[in-house]
C-alpha cells in the first residue's frame, strides 16, 4: 500500500521541519529507554553472575543432607552418617560420592592467624566433583584420606594471607586450632563476590582428610554428602536412585517421608530469583516511569504539532485525505519519534551496560528479546500517547480545519 | 440529460452554543457538465457554506445534494473524502499549498490519497505542471515562487486527479491584478476545453469571465443569469 509509505515520508518530513523540538522529544524517549535498557542489562548480567556462581556447586551434583534447604531444621531427623555414606556409594549411577564436614575455625602459621575459615572433612575426590583445579602441589590421595595424615588443600585466598611474596607452599606447616597440618596443594584462584559470604568457592577453605575431621571435630554434627550424576540429564535418575537406596538402608516403609533431604544447586538459584524478584520489577517499575514522562513528551508535541498544523489537515481533507489517512500520518510521527529515540537510547543503553560489566565482575548479556521487547514497548508508548492527538486530527471537520488562521 | 450537480432545498444550519444561525435556507440549484459559475455575494450571504457543500467539505441540515445523479448527503465519512478526492478540485484564495513540499510534491497529494503509484504520480503531476506553465519550477518550494505561480501550483493540484469540477474560492483574491488576470485566464482555457468550474467571488469583473452568475444573499439565490439573461 502506497500510503503506508507516504505516511512515512510525509511524517519524516514535517519531523524534520521541526529540527529541535522533535530532537528533544526524541531526548526524552531516549533517556527513558537508556534507563530501562541499563537497568535490565545490569539485572540481567546480576543474574547472570550469580547463577554462574552457583553453577560452581555443580549443575549435576545432588546435595544429600538431614533436611531439605530453606526447610525448617527437622531435629529429629538422623544425621547423614557412614551407613548412608555407604548406602549412597551403592548407587549405580553416581560417579563420585563425596561427604564432606565443614566446620569454621582458625588457622595460623607462625604468627600470622586467620578467623572464620572453613575447613572441610572430605575424601579423595572433592576436587573432581566440584571441577575445582589445583594450581600447586595435589590433592590428597584415597590412601592418605583412610590413613588419616595431618595434610591440607588450601584455598587461594588462604594461601595468601599465610604465604607472602610467593613462597612455596608445599610441604610447609600450618596449624588448624594448633594441630600442624602438611600443606600438599592449593586451590586455582575462584575468586568472586561470593566468595566471602557462601559456602560456594574455595579461595576460604581448607581441606582436610574426612577421617582427621572426625577426629578434631566429632561426629555428631554428621555430613553431607555429595553425589554427582553422570550428566545433567541423568540428575533426576540419579537422585531417585539415591532416595531409593536411603530410604532402604533407613527402613523406611512405603508412605513413610523421607527424613533426609536431597538438595540441587538450582534450589538457590531460585532462593536467589524468589528474594529478587520484586526489587527487579519494581526497579524496571520505576525504570519504565522516566519512558512515560518521555511518552508524555510525545503527547505534548504531537497536540502542539495538530494545532499548528490545523489549516494542513483542512487542506488535505480537501484533497481527499480520509480520517484514516490523517491518523496514520500523525501517528507515523509520534512512531518516528519513540523509534529513533529508543533506537538510540538502546544503543547508549547497551554501552552504558556493556562499561559497568567491563568494570564489575557481572555478565554482559545481549539478549535480541530484550531487544525486540524495547521496541515493542516504545511502539506501545508511541501508540498509546500518539493515539490521542492523532485522533484529534483526524476528526476535525474539515470546514473549520481550512478556515482556521 | 440529468445535471451534473442538482441541489433541491438545501439547508444549512451552524450551531453557535444554544441559537441556530441559519446560513442556507433552501436552495435548489443545477448545474450542467461543462459550465462555468460564479457564485458572487456580500461576505455573510452564504456563499462559502454553499462552496463547502458543493466540494463535500460539509454536508446540508436539510435537502438533496445530487453529484452526478448520486445522492451524496448519505455518504459516509471516508466515502465523501474519497468523492472529493476524485470529483472535486479545490483552489482557495490563500492557496493552500503544503509548505514543506515542493511544487510537484504538491501536485502529487491528491493522487496519493487516490492510491496512484510514485512513478505514475509524478508523471501526471509533471504532466499539469507543465500545463500551467511551471515545467521549469517543479522542485521549488511555495516560498521560493511568487504568488502567481503558487495558485499555479494550487491550479495544476486542482487538475491532477482530472476532477468533474473545479472549485475556485476567491482564486484571485491574493494576488495583484495583473497575475489574477493571468489566472483567470487559465481558467477560462480550462473552460473553453470542457472542464466545469465553479468560481466563488464578490468581484464583478472576476465573475465576468464566468458566462453564468449566481448571486446569493441572505442565504438564497437571488439571481441566477446566464450571459446577463434570466433562466
Amino acid at each position: 500500500m502506497y500510503f503506508f509509505i507516504e505516511s512515512l515520508r510525509s511524517a519524516i518530513n514535517s519531523l524534520r521541519g521541526h529540527f529541535l523540538r522533535t530532537g528533544l522529544t526524541m531526548l526524552g524517549i531516549m533517556v527513558g529507554v537508556t534507563t530501562i535498557i541499563t537497568i535490565v542489562s545490569i539485572i540481567a548480567g546480576l543474574d547472570g553472575m550469580v547463577a554462574r556462581e552457583f553453577s560452581r556447586m555443580g549443575t549435576r551434583v545432588l546435595y544429600v543432607s538431614r533436611h531439605q534447604w530453606g526447610e525448617n531444621f527437622y531435629w529429629r531427623a538422623p544425621r547423614i552418617g557412614t551407613k548412608e555414606i555407604e548406602a549412597l556409594e551403592c548407587v549405580e549411577l553416581a560417579e563420585y560420592v563425596v561427604p564432606t564436614r565443614k566446620r569454621w575455625a582458625t588457622i595460623s602459621r607462625d604468627d600470622i592467624k586467620i578467623d572464620g575459615m572453613q575447613v572441610v572433612g572430605t575424601t579423595e575426590n572433592y576436587h573432581l566433583i566440584r571441577e575445582i583445579p589445583i594450581t600447586m602441589g595435589r590433592f590428597f590421595s584415597a590412601f592418605e584420606a583412610e590413613r588419616g595424615r595431618h595434610i591440607c588443600v588450601i584455598g587461594y585466598e588462604i594461601y595468601n594471607s599465610l604465604f607472602k611474596d610467593g613462597e612455596d607452599p608445599i610441604n610447609k606447616y600450618i596449624e588448624i586450632y594448633q594441630i600442624p597440618f602438611r600443606v600438599i596443594g592449593v586451590v586455582e584462584k575462584q575468586g568472586n563476590f561470593l566468595t566471602n559470604m557462601s559456602d560456594i568457592a574455595a579461595d576460604n577453605k581448607v581441606f582436610i582428610p574426612l577421617t582427621v575431621s572426625d577426629r578434631m571435630f566429632g561426629r555428631w554434627w554428621g555430613v553431607e554428602v555429595m553425589v554427582s550424576a553422570p550428566s545433567d540429564e541423568m540428575l533426576e535418575e540419579t537422585e531417585d536412585e539415591c532416595r531409593m537406596m536411603l530410604r532402604v538402608a533407613r527402613g523406611l516403609r512405603p508412605g513413610d517421608d523421607d527424613n533426609f533431604g536431597i538438595n540441587k544447586q538450582d534450589f538457590m538459584l531460585n532462593e536467589y530469583r524468589n528474594a529478587t524478584k520484586v526489587m527487579w520489577a519494581a526497579l524496571i517499575g520505576i525504570a519504565a516511569l522516566s519512558l512515560l514522562v518521555g511518552g508524555i513528551g510525545v503527547m505534548n508535541i504531537m497536540l502542539i504539532s495538530v494545532t499548528e498544523r490545523t489549516k494542513e489537515i483542512g487542506v488535505r481533507k480537501a484533497l481527499g485525505a480520509k480520517r484514516t489517512h490523517i491518523l496514520s500520518q500523525f501517528l507515523f510521527e509520534a512512531l518516528i519519534v519513540c523509534w529513533i529515540g529508543g533506537a538510540v537510547g538502546a544503543l547508549v543503553g547497551l554501552l552504558f551496560a556493556g562499561i559497568v560489566t567491563a568494570l564489575s565482575p557481572l555478565v554482559f548479556v545481549f539478549s535480541g528479546e530484550a531487544i525486540a521487547l524495547g521496541f515493542a514497548f516504545t511502539s506501545a508508548v508511541g501508540i498509546f500517547f500518539g493515539l490521542y492527538p492523532a485522533v484529534k486530527a483526524a476528526r476535525k471537520s474539515p470546514v473549520e480545519a481550512l478556515r482556521y488562521e | 440529460m440529468s445535471s451534473l450537480i442538482e441541489l433541491r432545498g438545501v439547508t444549512k444550519v451552524y450551531k453557535l452554543g444554544k441559537t441556530e444561525v441559519p446560513a442556507l435556507r433552501g436552495v435548489d440549484l443545477s448545474i450542467q457538465r461543462s459550465e462555468y459559475v460564479a457564485i458572487m455575494g456580500p461576505s455573510g450571504s452564504g456563499k462559502s457554506t454553499m462552496l463547502n457543500i458543493l466540494g463535500m467539505l460539509d454536508v446540508p441540515t436539510q435537502g438533496e445534494y445530487l453529484f452526478d445523479g448520486e445522492d451524496v448527503t448519505r455518504l459516509s465519512d471516508a466515502k465523501l473524502a474519497s468523492t472529493r478526492n476524485s470529483k472535486v478540485g479545490f483552489v482557495f484564495q490563500t492557496f493552500n499549498l503544503l509548505p514543506r513540499a515542493n511544487a510537484i510534491g504538491n501536485v502529487e497529494l491528491p493522487l496519493i490519497y487516490a492510491g496512484v503509484g510514485r512513478k505514475e504520480r509524478h508523471r501526471r503531476a509533471k504532466k499539469v505542471l507543465e500545463m500551467v506553465g511551471l515545467g521549469d519550477r517543479m522542485k521549488h518550494k511555495p516560498n521560493e515562487l511568487s504568488g502567481g505561480q503558487r495558485q499555479r501550483v494550487a491550479l495544476a493540484r486542482a487538475l491532477v486527479t482530472e476532477p468533474d469540477i473545479v472549485l475556485a474560492d476567491e482564486p484571485t483574491g491574493n494576488l495583484d491584478s495583473k497575475t489574477g488576470e493571468e489566472i483567470m485566464l487559465l481558467l477560462d482555457d480550462l473552460s473553453k476545453r470542457g472542464h466545469t468550474i465553479i468560481l466563488v467571488t464578490h468581484e464583478q469583473f472576476i465573475a465576468d469571465h464566468a458566462r453564468r452568475t449566481v448571486h446569493i444573499l441572505d442565504g438564497r439565490i437571488a439571481s441566477d443569469k446566464i450571459d446577463g439573461a434570466s433562466i
